[in-house]
Parts: C-alpha cells; sequence; structure tokens
C-alpha cells in the first residue's frame, strides 16, 4: 500500500509518500490475522482487463546473447524521496534500493512471475513450522557488505532492519501491514516511541538492548513467530523495508542526509556519488558475488541516473536511441502512447500495476459528502469515461467501478453505481440540494501534475452539470499528503474530494493491501491511508472475517464482500486499474518490468553497446 | 574618486540590507509567529522538528533580535538547508550557477553581438529597407514573451526535426560541459538564441540612438571635415563613444540574468538558480527560495554597483553628481 | 534611462523608457494656438503602422467585449468541455476543424472561443495593473521629487529596493504563498511594477519644481498638494501617457508569464498564458493548442507596442523611433 507513482510531466523535487509518519506506536489497527492458511496465493497471473492484448507490450527487447559492460543511463525528473531502505515506501526508492540492498526474498526478473517472491539473500523460501506461526530461514553464505574489510551478512543485521522500521525520528509508513503480525514487534516500537529522536547513540543503544521478541537470531539463522498464520507474510519479508541493515547506519539518525550520502551496499552495485535531485551514480560492487544471488544478473557495470531530464526530453533521447538508456521516475508521456500503440513499438510496455491511480476519495467525516445520499449521487454523477481520457484513454487505463482491481484475490468485476447523471440530480434533490441550495465541493488535487489539473477542470464541468459547484484547491503533492495524514483537515472539511492513488503493496492474495489502510474504521491516518475517514460497521466486520478466514475461497468471499459494502458506502470514487506505459531505448535488452517498482528491473538490463 | 566609491558601495551595502530586510518580513514574519517554524522546518515536520526548528530559529526573541541572527548566518554564508533532503543551501545555488551562468553568458555575448549590429546597421543605413526589416524583427522578437518563443523554438526545432529523422537539439535539459562539451553547446544553443533574442531589441535601439546621437556631434564633424573615411568616422570614433551606455546596460542586465533565467531555464528543463526556484516554490521548500532570491538581489546590487564604478571611471562628470 | 532589459529581468518596471528629459518641454510648453495634445494627435494620426496596431487593439477590445457572441455562435461555451466531438477516446484534441475552427484543447475546449475570453484576462490586467502601476508610481515619484530631503531619500532608496529584486523570482513565492487569484496577479504586478514609473516621474520633478511658476505658486501661498497635483502632475502627464502605452504589453507579458508559471489566474478561466502552459505537454500531438494562442498574445504586444512607439513619436517628435 505504498502511495503510487504518478504520471507526472512536471515532477515535483520530493513528490511522494509520506503517509504514517509516526505509525509506530500505536496500538488500534487492524492486522488482527492471516487470511488463510493454505498457500497459494490467490492471483498473481496477469490480469485480464478488456484490452489483456495491452499487455502483450512488454518491452522486453530480449533475445541475443547478453552482454556484460557498458554504462545504462536512467532518465527522469525528480528524486528518491530518500535512500534508506528500512524507511523507503515509494516505487521509485524501490527502483534505486534495487541496486544496492537485497531482502530475504524478492520479485525476479521474469515477466511471468514478477508478483511471486522468490528467495533473494536467503537460501531457500522459508520452512514454516507451528501451524504456519513460525518461519525459519537461512541467509547464504557469501552476501557481503562493501565494508572495509567486506563483512558477511548476518541474522543480527536483519534484526536490525527491522528494528529500524518504527524508529521515533522518520518511521516506515508500511508499519500496519505488519505490526501485530510479528511476536513483540508493537512492545519493542512502544519502547521505541520514548527514544530521543535526534541522538543517534541513543537509538543504537535502545536497538541493541532491546531485540524483537518474536525474531531469533544466530549467525545466518533467522527465526521469526507471527502471532497467527499469515500466507502473505512471505511476500512482506520482500519489502524493501525489511532490508537487513549494518551496524554502520546506527551511527547516523534514519534517514539523514549523512546516512544517505554513506550507504553500504550488498547489492551488485554501490552509490558512488548522490547528489540530491540531480543525479546518483552506482558504480559496481566488487564485494558482490553473482553465485550468491540468483536475481540480478548485473549486466552492466555502471547506471547513471539523471534527475533533471523533463518527460518530453527523455522520450526522444530514449526513441532516438541517444544513448543506452531506460526512464527514471517518469513514465511515457500520456500524449505519446497512442502512437506507440498504433505503431506497435517493441521497446515501449503496458503492464499492469494492480492498483488504482487515481481515484477519488469522499471525506466521509464533514462537510456535505458525510450524507451518504450525496456521496452517492457523486457516485452516478461522475462521468468516468472522461476523467480516464484524461490518463490516455480507456485502452491504457481499464475503468474500475469497485474497490480490488483485477488480479488481487477476491476481485469480481461489478458496477454498483452505473453512469447516471438523472438518478444523480435525484439524489442530490433527496439531499436538499437543488436550485436555491446549490452544492459546493473543494477539490483537493496535486497542483504539479498536469493530469490531477485536468480531473478538477473535468470534474468542474462535468459536475456544473448537475448544479454541483466544484472549487479547486491545488496544492503540491508533497504537501497534499501531509494534509491528508492530518484527520484534522477532513474533520474541518478542508476537502471534500480528493485526487489520490493506490498501488498494493504486494500481489494475488493483496486484498488486505486495500481495505486495511484504505477502508478500516478504527484506524485513521496518520497510521492508515483512510483519508475520507470512512467507518462502516459493514466494511470493519468484512475485514476481521476476511482475514480470520482459513480457506483462500472464503477469505476471497468476504474481501468481495467488503468490497461490496465499501461501495454501498460510497467510500470512494474508482477510475481505472492503469496500465504502467514504459519506454527504453531500442539498445537497452531484457528489459522485464517489475510491478514493485513500475519500471524495468535496472539490475538485469544488457546493453548492445556494451 | 575615493568618496564617490566609498559612498557608492555604501548605498550598494543599505540596498542589499533593506532587501534582506524584505525578505524576512514575507518569509518569517508574514506567516505569524506560530505558523513560521512549521513553514520553515517543512510542511512534513514532526512536532519535534517543528520545536527544534522554532529553537534555532529563536522564535522566543524579539524580532529585531531574530533578524539580526538571520543576518549574521546570511554574513557566514549559512542560508539553511532544504526540507527534503537536508542538503544545505549553499550548495544546492552552488550546482544550479554554473548552468545558469553557462546561459547567461552565451546568451548575452548573442544578444549584445546581435543588438549592436542591427543598431549599427540601422543607424548607418536609417530608413533602408535593412533598418525596417531590422526594425520589424526587433519590434515582433521584443514582444514576444519568452517562453512563447521557447516553446515556438521547440515546437520547430526540436520537434519538427526529430520526426522528420533529423534529432539534432534536444527538447531541453543540460549536460555539464565536463560531462562533454559539445553536448553542452548543443543542449545551449536553443536557450540561448530564445534568450538572445527576446533581450537584443534594446540594444539595437540603444545603439542606433546613441550612434546618431554621437554621429551628430561637433568632433565627429570636425574628423569628416579632415577628410576621414565615412567607415572610419563611425566605427572608429562614432560607436566607441556610443558603446558606452550600452555597456552600462549589458552589465545591468546580465547581473539580473545571473540570479537565474527562470522562463527559460523552466522552457527548457535547465536546473539553474531560477528552475531550481520554480521547482522549490512548487514544493514550498522556503529555504531554498530565500537562498535563491537573496543571490539574486545581490547579483543585480552588484551588477549596478559596477556599473556605476566602471562608468565613472570613464567619465568623470558623473562623480560629480 | 532608455532601457528595455531582456524579459528574462521581466521587469513590468521597465519598457521603452522615454528618455527622462525629453518629453517634458515639449508636450509641456504652452504654445499660442494649436495645443500640443492637438499636434499630437495630428502627428499621431499621420502614423500608419501606430494607426493599424490601434485598429488592431480596437479589434482585440472588440473581441473580448463581444467574447459572448463567439460562445453564442459557435454554441460552445468557454469552459464547456465536448468530451465526445471535441476528444479522441484517448485524451487527444481535434485538429482545426469546420466545428472546432481552431480546434479543441486538452479537455475538449473550443480553443477559439476561449482566445476571445482569454483577450478579457489580458486586457484587463494589461490596463489594470498598469494604471495602478503608473498611480502609485506617479504620486510617489511626485512627493520625492516635490518634498526632497528625507522624504525623497526614503522613496529613492524604496525605488531601489524594488529594482533590485528579481521581479519573476518574488512574484512567484509570494503568488504560491497565498491563493492565485485575479487579484493577487494584479496585485504582485503593480507592486513590483510601479518603482521605474516613480523613477522618471521624480526626475521630471525635479527638473520642474525650480521653474518660476511653481515658485510663483508657493509664494502665493499654494498648498503643497495643490502645487504637486494642479501645478506639476499636468507637465508630467505625457512622459506618463507614452509610458503607459509601452507598459500595457510589458503587463500583459508579465501576468501571461505567471500563469505559465502556474501561479496566475487560476483554472478554468480562459488565459492565454495559462492556456500556453497546458499546451506544452501536448504540442507534439496539438500543435493548434500551442500556435493560436500564443499568436493571441504575440499579436496584441505587438500592437501594443507599435501604438505605444507611435504615441511616444507624436509627443516628442524629436526621439528616435525604434519600431519604424
Amino acid at each position: 500500500m505504498r502511495r503510487a507513482r504518478q504520471y507526472m510531466a512536471v515532477a515535483a523535487g520530493a513528490a511522494a509518500l509520506t503517509l504514517f509518519a509516526a505509525a509506530c506506536g500505536s496500538s488500534n489497527n487492524n492486522a488482527a490475522g492471516g487470511s488463510s492458511g493454505s498457500g497459494t496465493s490467490g492471483g498473481s497471473k496477469a490480469p485480464t482487463p478488456s484490452s489483456s492484448n495491452l499487455a502483450s507490450f512488454t518491452g522486453l527487447n530480449g533475445g541475443g546473447t547478453p552482454r556484460y559492460g557498458g554504462t545504462l543511463t536512467m532518465l527522469g525528473q525528480g528524486d528518491v524521496q530518500r535512500l534508506d531502505p528500512n524507511i523507503s515506501y515509494y516505487t521509485v526508492d524501490y527502483l534505486a534500493e534495487r541496486m544496492f540492498a537485497r531482502q530475504l526474498y524478492t520479485y525476479p526478473a521474469s515477466l511471468s512471475k514478477n508478483t511471486t517472491v522468490v528467495p533473494d539473500m536467503a537460501t531457500a523460501m522459508p520452512v514454516i513450522t507451528n501451524g504456519g506461526k513460525t518461519y525459519s530461514i537461512t541467509i547464504r553464505k557469501g552476501v557481503m557488505w562493501d565494508t572495509t574489510p567486506p563483512r558477511q551478512v548476518t541474522a543480527a543485521d536483519f534484526m536490525r532492519g527491522v528494528q529500524r522500521t518504527c524508529n521515533p525520528t522518520q518511521a516506515f509508513g508500511g508499519t500496519p501491514d505488519f505490526n501485530t503480525l510479528i511476536v513483540g514487534y508493537m512492545a519493542f516500537c512502544n519502547g521505541f516511541a520514548k527514544v530521543s529522536t535526534t541522538s543517534p547513540a541513543a537509538q543504537k543503544a535502545y536497538i541493541d538492548a532491546n531485540p524483537i521478541s518474536g525474531i531469533t537470531t544466530s549467525g545466518l539463522n533467522i527465526t521469526i513467530n507471527l502471532t497467527t498464520p499469515a500466507t502473505y507474510f512471505v511476500d512482506i519479508l520482500a519489502f524493501p523495508a525489511f532490508s537487513p541493515a549494518p551496524v554502520e547506519y546506527l551511527n547516523y539518525l534514519p534517514s539523514s542526509a549523512q546516512l544517505q550520502q554513506h550507504t553500504i551496499s550488498d547489492g551488485p552495485y554501490k552509490v558512488a556519488a548522490y547528489s540530491p535531485t540531480k543525479y546518483i551514480d552506482f558504480v559496481r560492487n566488487p564485494d558482490w558475488k553473482a553465485s550468491t544471488d540468483p536475481v540480478r544478473k548485473a549486466y552492466v557495470n555502471k547506471i547513471n541516473i539523471i534527475e533533471t531530464v523533463s518527460q518530453q526530453s527523455v522520450q526522444q533521447q530514449l526513441a532516438t536511441n541517444s544513448s543506452d538508456a531506460m526512464e527514471w521516475n517518469q513514465p511515457v508521456p500520456t500524449a505519446d502512447i497512442p502512437n506507440l500503440i498504433a505503431t506497435k513499438n517493441p521497446d515501449f510496455s503496458l503492464q499492469p500495476t494492480f492498483g488504482m491511480n487515481p481515484y477519488f476519495v469522499f471525506n466521509a467525516a464533514a462537510g456535505p459528502l458525510k450524507s451518504l445520499t450525496v456521496r452517492q449521487a457523486l457516485e452516478y454523477g461522475i462521468n468516468r469515461n472522461h476523467i480516464i481520457q484524461n490518463y490516455g484513454g480507456p485502452a491504457v487505463n481499464p475503468p474500475l467501478t469497485h474497490i480490488l482491481p483485477n488480479g488481487i484475490g477476491g476481485s469480481i468485476n461489478f458496477d454498483p453505481y452505473p453512469y447516471n447523471p438523472t438518478k444523480a440530480k435525484a439524489l442530490l434533490k433527496a439531499a436538499g440540494y437543488g436550485p436555491g441550495h446549490q452544492l459546493t465541493l473543494t477539490f483537493m488535487y496535486a497542483s504539479d501534475f498536469p493530469q490531477q489539473q485536468a480531473d478538477f477542470q473535468t470534474l468542474q464541468a462535468d459536475l456544473g452539470k448537475l448544479g454541483i459547484k466544484v472549487k479547486g484547491y491545488g496544492t503540491p503533492q508533497a504537501n497534499l499528503f501531509t494534509l491528508m495524514s492530518n484527520p484534522a483537515n477532513p474533520r474541518k472539511d478542508l476537502w471534500d474530494v480528493a485526487d489520490v492513488g493506490w498501488f498494493p503493496d504486494w500481489y494475488g492474495n493483496a486484498a488486505k493491501s486495500f481495505f486495511g489502510p484504505l477502508f478500516y474504521g478504527k484506524v485513521l491516518p496518520p497510521e492508515s491511508n483512510n483519508d475520507g475517514l470512512f467507518n462502516s460497521a459493514a466494511v470493519n466486520a468484512d475485514v476481521v472475517r476476511a482475514e480470520a478466514a482459513t480457506s483462500v475461497a472464503a477469505a476471497d468471499a468476504a474481501w468481495h464482500q467488503a468490497d461490496i459494502d465499501t461501495m454501498k458506502g460510497a467510500a470512494i470514487f474508482p477510475v481505472n486499474q492503469p496500465y504502467f506505459p514504459n519506454f527504453h531505448s531500442s539498445l537497452v535488452h531484457n528489459c522485464v518490468y517489475e510491478p514493485d517498482f513500475a519500471n524495468y528491473d535496472p539490475t538485469n538490463v544488457w546493453l548492445s553497446n556494451a | 574618486m575615493v568618496r564617490f566609491l566609498i559612498r557608492r558601495v555604501l548605498t550598494g551595502a543599505l540596498v542589499l540590507l533593506l532587501v534582506t530586510m524584505v525578505v524576512f518580513v514575507i518569509f518569517y514574519v508574514g506567516p505569524g509567529p506560530k505558523a513560521v517554524a512549521h513553514v520553515l522546518a517543512g510542511k512534513q515536520a514532526s512536532p519535534s522538528e517543528i520545536a527544534a526548528e522554532a529553537k534555532r530559529l529563536h522564535l522566543n526573541l524579539p524580532l529585531w533580535h531574530q533578524y539580526w541572527i538571520f543576518l549574521v548566518n546570511i554574513l557566514h554564508g549559512n542560508l539553511g538547508y532544504d526540507y527534503y533532503h537536508g542538503e544545505s543551501v549553499v550548495s544546492i545555488i552552488g550546482q544550479a550557477f554554473p548552468i545558469t551562468l553557462s546561459l547567461a553568458l552565451g546568451a548575452a555575448v548573442l544578444w549584445l553581438t546581435i543588438g549592436v549590429l542591427t543598431g549599427v546597421v540601422s543607424a548607418v543605413r536609417s530608413r533602408s529597407v535593412a533598418d525596417r526589416v531590422l526594425t520589424v524583427a526587433a519590434l515582433v522578437f521584443y514582444s514576444m514573451p519568452t517562453f512563447v518563443l521557447g516553446l515556438l523554438m521547440l515546437l520547430v526545432f526540436y520537434y519538427v526535426l526529430t520526426t522528420h529523422g533529423l534529432a539534432f537539439f534536444p527538447p531541453g535539459g543540460y549536460t555539464p560541459i565536463g560531462t562533454s562539451p559539445w553536448l553542452w553547446f548543443k543542449g545551449l544553443i536553443l536557450p540561448w538564441i530564445t534568450l538572445a533574442l527576446v533581450s537584443a531589441a534594446p540594444y539595437t535601439r540603444l545603439t542606433r540612438g546613441a550612434l546618431l546621437d554621437v554621429l551628430g556631434e561637433d568632433y565627429i564633424r570636425t574628423a569628416r571635415a579632415k577628410g576621414l573615411a565615412e567607415r572610419r568616422v563611425t566605427y572608429r570614433h562614432g560607436l566607441r563613444a556610443a558603446l558606452t551606455p550600452v555597456a552600462s546596460q549589458f552589465g545591468i542586465d546580465v547581473g539580473v540574468l545571473l540570479g537565474g533565467a527562470v522562463i527559460t531555464e523552466t522552457v527548457f528543463s535547465m536546473p539553474g538558480l531560477g528552475y531550481t526556484a520554480v521547482q522549490a516554490i512548487q514544493t514550498q521548500d522556503l529555504p531554498v527560495i530565500i537562498g535563491i532570491v537573496l543571490i539574486a538581489a545581490t547579483a543585480v546590487v552588484v551588477a549596478n554597483l559596477l556599473v556605476d564604478i566602471v562608468y565613472a571611471l570613464l567619465d568623470p562628470r558623473v562623480r560629480l553628481h | 534611462m532608455s532601457n528595455l532589459p531582456p524579459q528574462e529581468v521581466m521587469s513590468p518596471t521597465a519598457p521603452a523608457v522615454p528618455a527622462e528629459d525629453d518629453l517634458v518641454p515639449e508636450a509641456a510648453r504652452v504654445i499660442e494656438g494649436r495645443s500640443p495634445w492637438r499636434l499630437a494627435y495630428e502627428r499621431l494620426h499621420r502614423d500608419r503602422a501606430a494607426m493599424i496596431a490601434l485598429g488592431v487593439i480596437l479589434v482585440i477590445v472588440v473581441v473580448a467585449i463581444a467574447a459572448p457572441v463567439f460562445s453564442l455562435v459557435t454554441g460552445h461555451g468557454p469552459d464547456q468541455q465536448f468530451r465526445t466531438t471535441g476528444l479522441h477516446s484517448d485524451g487527444l484534441p481535434y485538429a482545426p476543424n469546420a466545428r472546432f475552427l481552431l480546434g479543441t484543447d486538452d479537455q475538449g475546449r473550443d480553443i477559439l472561443v476561449r482566445i476571445a475570453y482569454g483577450a478579457r484576462i489580458s486586457l484587463l490586467v494589461g490596463v489594470v495593473a498598469t494604471l495602478l502601476e503608473v498611480a502609485i508610481g506617479t504620486i510617489l515619484g511626485l512627493a520625492a521629487g516635490y518634498f526632497g530631503g528625507a522624504v525623497d531619500t526614503l522613496i529613492a532608496r524604496l525605488i531601489d529596493i524594488v529594482l533590485s529584486i528579481p521581479f519573476l523570482l518574488f512574484a512567484i513565492s509570494l503568488v504560491s504563498i497565498s491563493h492565485p487569484s485575479l487579484k493577487i496577479v494584479i496585485i504582485v504586478i503593480a507592486v513590483f511594477g510601479w518603482a521605474a514609473v516613480a523613477r522618471i516621474v521624480r526626475g521630471q520633478v525635479f527638473s520642474i519644481r525650480e521653474k518660476e511658476y511653481i515658485e510663483a505658486a508657493r509664494s502665493l501661498g499654494a498648498s503643497p498638494w495643490r502645487i504637486m497635483f494642479i501645478d506639476i502632475l499636468p507637465n508630467v502627464v505625457a512622459p506618463i501617457t507614452v509610458y503607459i502605452t509601452l507598459l500595457i504589453p510589458v503587463t500583459i507579458v508579465a501576468e501571461a508569464s505567471l500563469s505559465y508559471l502556474g501561479v496566475g489566474v487560476p483554472p478554468p478561466t480562459p488565459d492565454w498564458g495559462q492556456m500556453i502552459a497546458e499546451a506544452q505537454n501536448i504540442y507534439q500531438q496539438a500543435w493548434w493548442f500551442l500556435v493560436f494562442p500564443s499568436l493571441a498574445l504575440l499579436i496584441t504586444t505587438v500592437a501594443f507596442n507599435i501604438l505605444g512607439d507611435g504615441v511616444r513619436d507624436a509627443l516628442d517628435p524629436r526621439t528616435q523611433q525604434l519600431f519604424k
């Protein structure tokens, strides 16, 4: 459940997700249990929306004999949010961390399996005992930190990484995914919350003295005890947040500028130079051994990320093959997509995100949209097709008329509110709005994203026809997320409708990654992303039922019910389940798309010029 | 002369001091005492960070004392740190400045050349066809907003050429000269031309006017009477005198540009000072905005000062005023 | 001070300023017979380029006033979106055609109608902000020049500060701190634009205030206000008039630049600078979206500059014409 990487033409330097700033330490949360006991994960198959032929745009550029060497350039506009793997919660951060921060498990560079985790630095898939509650994992021998001298990555490093996720200075935003799942994690975090936010020494002392009781480490062996079985726990182990952390990181405050200038690598590349918002240069990490890494082939010698190139410029440079380059943080400009599809460009890919981007969240806490009738009027009254035009049309944006996108366990298509302005007007009238009593709504959107500006103008025109006045509240993306993380803002009716996006944290059996943070009414921001403070007894019950389910079928049925109930409560207006458009120079080969960071895997591409 | 210099430097310093006051009032006092720590600590700051920032800013002190600390920090070259990466504003400016410098100097040379040449042609061939064509062109480019010209340049020289298989000009961006002098040059051609064309017209006018004035003066008539060749009269005697106002205007304009060519840098995505400022404004990164505004104002004041001093050296009458 | 800085300086502060001591004597000298204004009018009338420019400006004014007529004839409202007839399903706009003479924009709106309505904003800001600048500048300039001493020093320093503040940088930070609106845009432009006017007026007043007829007024016991506004002001009307015509296009460009940078008049109000900004994301696929609003803006500024040049010539035939 990370904030979605946006379609953007002008990147804000730090547009990103900064939700859950202080997630740790809260005791209210929804992770009551895993959803099922058996091992199949619900739907890591490719989704099959109406335009499944588009998924044939893989941009793979496969075949040929891989060559080693050369410099891969990644072009874009905008920076990572942070280079601290245990804290990062943004697709672009994940992309950079692919080079230098390995996890126990990760997503492989395989188009057919890129949503199913495989061992990374673990020797094998975990041995699960104790009725699904104990995970035993061993780290491969020979996975080294690039310290002087090089040092084996150990189980203690893993423990340290998990501990860092809820540091009091800058916590990882996704802790609700697992904070009640790991035995002793909450207790550890509650204690950590009392430690100085500004003293690395104090934080180090706390970390050293207080191991998480549910995690035991010995040499390369890790044992993790869960409070309840959870099949998706292995997916959670693939979060960059669960990267082992070297002891040196404790010399700095988490996510601090100093730490980001002193990253330590256990991956195939290491940071040679990082100038925030300008560039990141990666070079080979001599202490990495290919034999210890089943996932990354690391063909290229260097990876130079240039963060100051406009979207148009990137597209031109890639299209004219003027360098060995792929995209960094910006997707293909929306306006270029039709032509790339029409010409069947082999270097162009359209791949599923399993997310919703954008969707409109309604403020259910205060103001006119506190009324269910008015929210339902909007569900009928917003023309989904018009919004989709702002994102390049239905071919790239299969419509989404409910919560769970295709490919997520529990997703069944239904459309509770087919577009019907007449009905919308009738509902508005029933709610007491009409001539003489105009409904006025404040629409909050990211002013630095052209498509969101377009959304505002589209809504203003469409809802205007229903007699609704839409006022715009444009603010930079970074600020928008901050406003969202404070429940006082919806409560004082700062906004009525907001333009946001959502990608799941894992795939297949991942409905929890939608309902937990977005619609479960008992956890509110900043600990969740329930931006509109939606609280429905039916949905809350569905979530509890789904998590307690003992079979995949039962869990999926419960999640589908949660989907129906959420739509009944008109919590959000879903728009689309987009395909992500990426592009690369045809000199770059083996471009395997990874939904985890919505781009090709740079550690597996090779260059024909090499 | 020394007295003039001292007076002029002091006036410049005073203006700069007043500018820092304006900046202080707008950004530190304007938001109100409660909001300022929050604003300056960054929109995403936690309460403890805000408290730390309030302490750092000494918000408990009276305003004049806060201003004094602000000023001392500036004088120590401490412009603060950006919200998002904790990078020092001085280093951000240090990275952006070479880009602005590349853009400004190249464009300045170009517009000075264009402006003076067209001005001379217009003056010497007053009322000729060339004069008319040049003045019409000057008028059109003078009237053209920078972003309109820049975008039309991109449309024609980047897009149309590229789609016709002639991908020569990049659609923007900046390559450091150290990386590749050729790419650096290639990438700067369109921005240079854009900036030069919209800036040249005043120089055409200045040169033409000054030259026509000078050519009417006594010593030129004397030179002519002596039988010197017309060409020699025009260029040796006339132009030299006519260029003084041009040169002083040039100094001021370059000074202004060194603070960032906001529009040109934005159109061509060149991360110089202007572009960095626009990005900082979008993300409300106030320390960066304040830093760049101060630098830009300093550049203007210093350029004015230098121009005045050079002018005074050349023309003793000025000192008497 | 006949400086005309590059646009990046973006001074609404400094268009082609008439040389300080050029204008007054000619226009202000009270000659028997035909008044200087009458003479100026006749000279302007003979200036063909200026007359054509004036015609173009009148057309633009008519278009602005009659913008609703464009809506009526085409049947397209300025903010009305034609999501099916004006926009392909993939969101790309339509090229110029019989239904949409200048094509549609990225929201399926009629560019022709929006350009017509956009003229209103450009002219409104151009005229109002200019008048505001000139009013502030004239009053402060008069005060500085007339009172001299401490008042003059204060105002002169103020002028120096405003002139050394980079306009665009300050304007965008100011506008983005408050919420952008038409009013804010006008105020910001005026706040940064008055200094150049004040400087000119101040210089003029300096040269006039020691004249005998002012001395006479003073000795007759006229109040400073009376002297400033009744006796001195009329003498600076000529340069101010020239200034206004030359300042209007600069102000229009300043407004369009703010809109281009996203801190101008908020959408969906049609505005040329904003249309151009929106077009830059899509100009490869929709050249008309970039080209037509750009042309509208360019024609307007060219016309005002030609007229301004003509007015200056008319009021002071001795100065060199720039654009002739």
